[in-house]
This record gives structure tokens, C-alpha cells and sequence, in this order.
């Protein structure tokens, strides 16, 4: 009698294990994309809070402003995509690139972006992230309120476009007080196209990218 | 002469675009650009050095009480604007938050209204016009005074006739002097960030402050809505 139960509860557990581990499984390939920092892909809300709650964990973080960098880098590239805001910033100038001057442009872009904004993080005072809501926006994107609580009150409120991109999303555009980084940037660049040649902005974004 | 004013508002509505990323209306980019280019200098020796020394020299806590009387003497306008605009309850919150500051808040000193709940949001006649409709405007810029519209041009008349304490009988001509510097240099100081910002990240400074310009105008209308 007895060792029939054994038996039976043995076999149980060796059930229960084998459920764990596919559960266990299951968490890791959701988490894969994800797995390299802590941030979750549940919902835009979620992405944002453990995107922003990951990079002050790197700011605040007693390493060096080096290591950080490279940490920051590292993250950059996977919730921000820079392809898409390198088509939007040149509008429809990009449709008369060839396809090597594109993927040029792309990877200028994308360093321009890294040099000019991810050394920011040296000015970073103890601020806090708040996200607030998230609104649907056109073409599947979603957008995010954020608002920044400086220490000694003033609050910044910040809007970031989330586009899906596969399981998870990636920041399209930053949009403060009205004003978008990639609708300003597309006039910006158009001016120089259009007063200084197409040459010329890669020029341009290429030595801004190193003298930041 | 309402219903002719109505419909042709509602006409200029139908026909105005949205200062989006397709297309900024600057007919007069060459004038503008020189325009520009003097303000730039005007900017760099006068009013910026004013407001850098301005935000060295005195504490965040001092700026603030000085941008509070500055706003709180501005709340007329916006109850004015928003009575223009049809927006009621703007149009008390800022009444409320004039009467409640001044007294309370010690002249505008101290924004006692926020806490009671009463948030600002300021409107002028630039922004009026735009919620009435009528903004199919080209962009210029204004000696000094920089990035304009008609619109906002228009606005910053009206917006002086409209302002209590420009009136000869409220207040003399050394007050409504000072308060415009004040004013001026509030401003620069509190737009440092954003036009440091400007200078930094933008390969082009004319188009950059156009379009940030613009695109902020045209959200500041569009929160009136």
C-alpha cells in the first residue's frame, strides 16, 4: 500500500518538474530578446517603465562614465530604431539615394544620433521617470507620456513614439512641448540638402558625430 | 456681419494646414534668414550674456519667484484669450489664479493657485486666432523679437492693448519699461535649455528654430482646442 503511493507521488513530482521546466522555457524564449537588460515587452506601458527604469539603474550605477557609455551603446540599439527615423529624416530626398548611399546614410545617421544624445546622460541630476499613459497613435505606433521630476520640482513632460518591432518596440521619435526630434531634424536636414547638397549633410553628420 | 465673419472663418479653417513635417511656409527665407542671422548677434551680446549672468548670479528658488510675478501679470491676456476662444472654464481658472496669487500669493510672488489646483495655461491672440481657425500664415522673423507669424505678430499688438497694465491710467511708463525687460529676460533665461539644445543638436540653426517654432505654436493651439 505504502509503496504504491510512494510510486504515485513519485510520479507526480517527476510531472511537476518536467511542467516547470517548460514553463521555465517558455519565460526564456519570451524573454530572449530582452534577456541581454532587464526590460519587459508586455505592453508599451510596461517597456517604458523597465526601459527607463534600467537606464537609471546604468546612470546611477558607481562605474565609470566609460562603462556606462558602452553600457548606454549597448542598450541604444535595441529599443531605439534609427533606420526608421534616418528614412523619416530625410523624407522623400531618401527615395533618391541610391541603395549604397541608403545603408551609408543609415549608418551615419545612427552614429549621429549615439554621438549627440547618449553623452547626455553625464548632465543626469537624480531626476525620475514617470510614465503616465499611453495613446494609439497611426500606423500600429503608440505613444508614451513620460514626465520628468527634477529634484527640486520642475517637471518636464516628454512623448516618446513606440513603433512594434517584432516581440517587442523601439523608440520611433521624441516629442517634447510639441515639437518632434524627427520633424525637425527632416527640416533641418532639408535646408542643407537643398542650400548645400546632399554631400554635404553627411559631412556634416559625420564630423558631428566625432567632435561631441 | 457675425454669420460673414463665421462663415469665412470657417472657410480660412477648411483651407489652413497643419504646420506638419511636409512643407514649412517661409516665402521669405532669404529676408528671413538675414533677419535671423542679426538676431543671432543681437542674441549672443545683449540678452543671452543677460541671462546666462542671470542664471548664474541668482538662485533657482529667487528665478522662480521672479517668473511667477512675470506670469501671474500676464493672466489678464489669458482671460481674455480664452473668453475670445470661447473657453469658459480657462477663462476662470485664470481669473482665479490672477486674484488668488496676487493676494495670496503676495503679488504673483508665490503660485498659491497651483496648489489649490488651478494649473496654468496661458493663451494669447496669436493662439486665438489659430483656434478661430485663421492661420494660413507664412513665417517670418521679427527684429529682437524673433520667430512670428501674422498671427502671432498680430497677437503681440492686441496682446498689448489687451494687458490691463498697459494702460496709461494703471501704470506708469517706468514700470510697463522695466516689467518688458524683466519680461525679456525671463524668458531668455527660462529658453536657454531649449535653444542651447537647438545650438548643439541642429546642422541648421534657421531651420531647426523654424520648425520647433512652428510645431510648437501649433500644439499650444492645439491644447486650447
Amino acid at each position: 500500500m505504502q509503496h504504491t503511493e510512494v510510486r504515485i507521488y513519485k510520479i507526480a513530482n517527476l510531472k511537476l518538474t518536467i511542467q516547470n521546466n517548460m514553463k521555465l522555457l517558455a519565460l526564456i524564449i519570451t524573454l530572449l530578446p530582452a534577456a541581454a537588460f532587464g526590460y519587459e515587452c508586455k505592453s508599451p506601458e510596461v517597456f517604458a517603465k523597465s526601459v527607463s527604469a534600467d537606464v537609471v539603474k546604468i546612470v546611477e550605477s558607481p562605474s565609470s562614465d566609460d562603462t556606462k557609455e558602452k553600457q548606454l551603446k549597448a542598450m541604444f540599439d535595441e529599443i531605439v530604431d534609427t533606420e526608421r527615423m534616418a528614412k523619416f529624416s530625410l523624407g522623400k530626398n531618401y527615395r533618391n539615394l541610391k541603395p549604397e548611399e541608403q545603408s551609408e546614410f543609415k549608418e551615419v545617421y545612427h552614429n549621429f544620433i549615439m554621438a549627440t544624445y547618449i553623452p547626455s546622460f553625464k548632465k543626469y541630476n537624480g531626476e525620475k521617470v514617470e510614465v503616465i499613459n499611453t495613446k494609439t497613435a497611426g500606423a500600429g505606433d503608440v505613444i508614451v507620456s513620460t514626465k520628468i521630476l527634477g529634484k527640486s520640482g520642475p517637471e518636464t513632460l516628454i512623448n516618446y513614439r513606440l513603433a512594434r518591432k517584432g516581440a517587442c518596440y523601439k523608440v520611433a521619435d521624441i516629442i517634447a512641448e510639441g515639437v518632434s526630434l524627427i520633424n525637425t531634424q527632416r527640416q533641418d536636414f532639408d535646408s542643407v540638402i537643398s542650400r548645400k547638397g546632399y554631400p554635404e549633410l553627411v559631412t556634416l553628420l559625420k564630423s558631428r558625430s566625432k567632435s561631441q | 456681419m457675425k454669420k460673414l465673419f463665421v462663415t469665412s472663418a470657417l472657410v480660412l479653417a477648411a483651407l489652413s494646414s497643419t504646420a506638419n513635417a511636409a512643407e514649412e511656409y517661409d516665402p521669405f527665407e532669404p529676408i528671413n534668414r538675414g533677419i535671423f542671422e542679426f538676431n543671432t548677434v543681437v542674441d549672443g551680446l545683449l540678452l543671452k550674456p543677460a541671462a546666462q549672468i542671470y542664471r548664474g548670479v541668482v538662485p533657482e528658488y529667487g528665478r522662480e519667484r521672479v517668473s511667477n510675478v512675470v506670469n501671474n501679470l500676464g493672466e489678464p491676456v489669458t482671460v481674455v484669450n480664452s473668453v475670445f476662444q470661447g473657453d469658459a472654464e480657462n477663462a476662470f481658472t485664470s481669473l482665479w489664479r490672477f486674484i488668488i496669487n496676487s493676494t495670496f500669493g503676495v503679488l504673483g510672488i508665490f503660485d498659491a493657485a497651483s496648489e489649490v489646483g488651478l494649473k496654468p495655461r496661458s493663451e494669447d491672440f496669436g493662439q486665438t486666432l489659430r483656434v478661430w481657425g485663421i492661420e494660413e500664415s507664412p513665417y517670418f522673423v521679427l527684429p529682437i523679437l524673433g520667430p512670428s507669424t501674422f498671427g502671432d505678430t498680430t497677437g503681440l499688438v492686441v496682446d498689448w492693448y489687451t494687458n490691463p497694465f498697459n494702460y496709461e491710467g494703471t501704470t506708469n511708463e517706468e514700470f510697463v519699461v522695466g516689467y518688458t525687460v524683466v519680461r525679456a529676460i525671463d524668458k531668455r533665461t527660462n529658453l536657454l535649455p531649449v535653444t542651447d539644445e537647438l545650438d548643439r543638436t541642429s546642422l541648421s540653426r534657421y531651420a531647426a528654430y523654424r520648425s520647433a517654432y512652428l510645431q510648437n505654436r501649433e500644439s499650444e493651439a492645439n491644447n486650447s482646442k
